[in-house]
């Protein structure tokens, strides 16, 4: 497959092929070997509730993912979106503090989130700052700017934490996720977007603006992160200006668990809702087993390592082949 | 396309400036900022980020980045701990102990980049993880505390009577020798023309890899120092130790106009940087300003330094 | 070289010890007012917000200028211990510490003192020889005694119980899970289970500790909670799992974080201090203390209560929050 898709640019039939990467199988191997094994070990573990709570994590962290996948494809990085998160949702907690309601208080969360995502678009196409050190900056200014607002705003006006219960989370997510794949594999920006990261003199070449596109993944991002905004203030009933610190890291690790080269121009967001899948499976197994829970960040680290260099080998071995032949 | 390795004058413009602006603005308007006892104060808290900026200035420079070093911060120092503290170790072999472990993540992190060929941001994002994990694992996140009164008191010396914090003058050192390095020795000549082009310097006889490498080393075994060094100087272990350190000296090193593309460095530009990143903070403490406040305030100046620099790159292409 | 660095390097080194005044005069701002600054262990949660209340209260009516400061992430040592050399450059009069740990500040207190600053510790203790008094909104240790007293009287004396925590290293916390297990120990038929659950002061680790905790021990009869976020964050998970009002919780919270959860009954209640008035109280001991006089025990202090003094610790009356009285409390 990949010999094929070697030949021309930006195949359109290749991108699913490139989107779920030689990784998907083995990700989803290895995440349902992960919950057996706890699922068997653990009483408790099973639970309908409990996989419900593990959902709602994974949720979050997918979300996230999902959004900076789309950068990472086109060759950046976001490091801003926990903070974007946690800013609109503060926006949107003083809203609904406020009048009440819940239905302008939501939209201004998805605004302010895509607004802040433009901050790091022009950031980035506009004013020529390499991403890392972009999205490094907002990420101080958006989240000092969330904990300026609010520090805790809680309860939420009921009916909003609907969105927070049982399998609700996972709901938006998983339409959040199909909603990227098809723009990913379906549509001209698309194609742009895996062009960008892959192959940015070809895609400048056939006419298309390599900055515009690049600049509305991050826009798309920060829409994302404010999406993710909702479900987890609907989870926690309520908003706080430092919430989910650091999850911005989580998201990294989710995309590059996930088969996404950092690089661009590989991978997709199916191995990301893996990646996402396997850490929440990881986090809960460990508290539900009564394990240290401080495990679970070494064993991303070594699963990322690992998943890492055996890409590389096996790319490596690929080549090997192919020049041989 | 190739740059030419190396640094102009007019570099570390961007940081000098912003240096001394605020300098001149606090001094002005702070109460006990010219304070000798708080400059020294001040240079003695910021000797272990210090240390690490250095580090990453070669690593940059070289064309790799590195975010894991905060996490080898924080494991050195809490081995350390469960060594002396927990098995009644001398400190000394428990630190030796300690710098060869933090050598060690410099070697996997450096093997990983250099010769396995993955990308330093994932290599080093996946080491981060471990590392702070194992900080935390180590001891389940409970701080260690109990350190002989001579280790302890290594960290609050003066260098001999003079008033200049021991940490500080060690760093101080640290940084003449990163930059007579990076100018004037083979080895930093080659890091700047790994960064600036790696098939040039590799075409031009340098072992691209190894100069990598050595980097990577560098960078950890100067982070696994600060970790002690910080564990003397609050007299503590904790898991946290060195946290958010790699974006600060990320920041630092920006600051001081190392491209992060590599090739274009300054050892002393960073110097600048870490120095500019100190005033900002002190000066901003001094006015009881919230901690919040500064973080958006640096972030505001390292997004200026990147572009006083863009400006610079354009005026002078 | 870097020629153009060097020359202005070269400037500000030669320009900085030209302007330095040694020492200074450690003596109160302009107006004559004393400086005292309270160190708390974070920034950006409803406590500290509620202890700033009791800072502005001080500086309002007792003629001080009183500010509340703190690290803006959770458990930062290294934060605090810069935030208390900083107050030492500017001369303030008096710092008051609540440590994240106790034994990595000493070292920067005793610095204080010797600096002509004076040093005390409120809402968590540091060493005893690094601080002048200690005021606390309770007991320590007492303060679990209690909490565990009413868990179990609601649980009927049996039952597993889960206690949770905030971060690891804060000593009044774990003197406090050191008292809820004392506590429990009088009652035979009530089991605690492992592990001790932290929070890190986080309402969303609080939510899932809880719900991994409840999926472990599906009978799992009640928790008590020894830092802030852990009744309200548990009394979600609550919620969500279906088990409000099956399991009881009882916790150290700010009415304001559990006023709804105690009206519907998730909450059984919370024993606290008003962080305001703990800090007003403290900022009034510390002015006496300045000039001259110490804590005498049984001193009221107005507005707050009644104190009593044992040794260097003082303590200020607490409020036991239930149903009846939550919505008299306004902190």
């Amino acid at each position: 497959m990949s010999d094929a898709c070697s030949r021309h640019p930006v195949p359109d039939p290749c991108l699913a092929a490139r989107a779920l990467s030689a990784r998907g199988a083995p990700l989803f191997g290895l995440m349902l070997l992960l919950a057996g094994g706890f699922a068997l070990g653990t009483p408790g573990f099973a639970n309908p509730v409990n996989l419900a709570a593990i959902s709602r994590d994974a949720a979050v962290i997918g979300i996230l993912g999902t959004g900076l996948t789309l950068v990472v494809l086109a060759g950046g990085i976001d490091l801003s979106c926990a903070s974007v998160l946690a800013l609109s949702a503060s926006l949107m907690a003083v809203l609904m503090d406020r009048t009440g309601s819940i239905a302008l208080p939501v939209l201004a969360c998805l605004a302010t989130a895509a607004l802040l995502g433009t901050g790091n678009a022009l950031l980035v196409t506009r004013l020529g700052v390499p991403p890392i050190v972009a999205t490094l900056a907002t990420l101080s200014l958006y989240r000092v700017q969330a904990m300026k607002m609010v520090t805790l705003i809680s309860p939420l006006p009921p009916g909003f934490s609907r969105l927070g219960a049982g399998w609700a989370a996972f709901a938006v997510f998983a339409a959040v996720l199909t909603a990227a794949a098809l723009a990913l594999a379906r549509t001209p920006w698309g194609r742009h977007v895996y062009a960008a990261g892959g192959n940015p003199s070809a895609l400048r070449l056939s006419g298309v603006s390599v900055g515009a596109t690049v600049g509305w993944t991050y826009v798309a991002s920060g829409l994302c992160a404010g999406v993710a905004a909702l479900v987890a203030s609907a989870t926690l009933n309520s908003v706080q200006g430092n919430m989910f610190p650091g999850y911005e890291l989580d998201a990294v690790a989710a995309v590059v668990l996930g088969g996404t080269a950092i690089t661009g121009g590989r991978g997709g967001v199916a191995g990301t809702a893996l990646g996402a899948g396997i850490m929440a499976v990881l986090r809960n197994g460990l508290i539900v087993a009564g394990l240290d829970v401080y495990w679970y960040q070494a064993i991303i680290g070594m699963a990322i390592l690992l998943t890492g260099g055996l890409d590389v080998l096996i790319s490596r071995g690929r080549l090997l082949r192919e020049s041989i032949r | 396309m190739k740059r030419t390795a190396g640094t102009g004058a007019l570099q570390s413009a961007g940081s000098l400036v912003i240096l001394a602006v605020l300098t001149v603005y606090f001094s002005a308007t702070r109460d006990g900022f010219l304070d000798a006892g708080n400059l020294l104060s001040l240079a003695r808290q910021y000797s272990e980020l210090g240390l690490v900026a250095v580090g990453m200035t070669l690593v940059i420079a070289a064309g790799g980045i590195d975010i894991s070093v905060g996490g080898t911060v924080g494991l050195t120092g809490m081995l350390l701990g469960v060594l002396v503290v927990h098995n009644g170790w001398d400190v000394l072999p428990a630190a030796v102990l300690a710098l060869a472990v933090a050598g060690c993540v410099g070697a996997l992190n450096g093997a990983a980049v250099a010769y396995l060929g993955m990308q330093p941001v994932l290599v080093t994002l996946a080491t981060m993880s471990l590392t702070r994990g194992a900080a935390y694992v180590l001891t389940g996140g409970v701080s260690l505390s109990g350190y002989p009164d001579g280790f302890t008191d290594f960290a609050a010396a003066d260098l001999g009577g003079t008033g200049i914090p021991l940490p500080a003058a060690i760093t101080g050192a640290a940084f003449v020798a990163g930059a007579i390095v990076l100018r004037r020795t083979a080895f930093g000549r080659a890091v700047l023309a790994c960064g600036a082009s790696p098939e040039a310097a590799g075409l031009s006889g340098i072992r691209v890899r190894r100069v990598r490498f050595a980097t990577y080393l560098i960078l950890s075994l100067l982070g696994g120092a600060a970790g002690i060094m910080l564990t003397s100087r609050v007299s503590t272990s904790f898991a946290d130790a060195g946290r958010n350190y790699e974006f600060e000296a990320i920041t630092a090193v920006v600051l001081g106009g190392t491209s992060l593309s590599g090739g274009e460095a300054s050892v002393l530009g960073t110097l600048a940087g870490v120095c500019t990143m100190a005033v900002l903070r002190n000066g901003l403490s001094l006015a009881g300003e919230s901690d919040l406040t500064r973080t958006q305030m640096l972030a505001a100046a390292l997004i200026a330094a990147v572009l006083i620099d863009n400006l610079r790159r354009r005026l002078t292409a | 070289m870097n020629r153009l660095f060097l020359v202005v390097a070269a400037a500000l080194a030669a320009a900085v010890p030209g302007c330095a005044r040694p020492g200074g005069d450690g003596a109160p701002d302009g107006q004559g007012r004393p400086h005292v600054v309270f160190i708390f262990k974070v920034l950006g949660i409803p406590y500290a917000d509620s202890l700033k209340k009791g800072a502005d209260r001080a500086s309002r009516e007792l003629g001080m200028r009183a500010e509340l400061l703190g690290p803006a992430t959770g458990n930062d040592i290294q934060g605090q211990i810069n935030l208390i050399e900083d107050q030492i450059a500017r001369k303030v009069d008096a710092i008051v510490v609540s440590p994240n740990d106790a034994d990595s500040v000493r070292p920067a207190l005793r610095r204080a003192e010797r600096e002509g600053i004076a040093v005390y510790a409120w809402d968590a203790d540091a060493s005893e020889d690094a601080r002048r008094f200690y005021v606390a909104g309770c007991d320590d240790v007492q303060i679990g005694v209690d909490i565990a007293e009413r868990l179990a009287r609601d649980l009927g004396g049996k039952g597993k119980v889960a206690i949770m925590t905030g971060g690891l290293t804060a000593k009044n916390l774990m003197l406090h899970v050191e008292g809820v297990r004392k506590g429990l120990k009088k009652y035979p038929g009530i089991t605690v289970v492992e592990p001790l659950l932290a929070n890190n002061d986080q309402k969303d680790q609080a939510i899932k500790g809880a719900i991994s905790i409840l999926q472990k021990h599906p009978d799992l009869a009640g928790f008590a909670c020894v830092s802030s976020p852990g009744a309200p964050g548990v009394a979600e998970a609550l919620i969500q799992t279906g088990k409000a009002g099956k399991v009881k919780v009882w916790g150290l919270s700010l009415p304001s974080e559990i006023r709804e959860h105690v009206k519907n009954g998730v909450v059984s209640g919370a024993i606290l201090w008003n962080p305001a008035d703990l800090t007003f109280a403290t900022a009034y001991l510390v002015k006496q203390d300045l000039e001259g006089q110490k804590p005498r025990d049984g001193q009221e202090i107005p507005g707050v209560g009644r104190i009593r003094v044992k040794g260097t610790q003082v303590l200020i009356p607490g409020v036991v929050i239930t149903k009846d009285n939550i919505d008299r409390l306004d902190f």
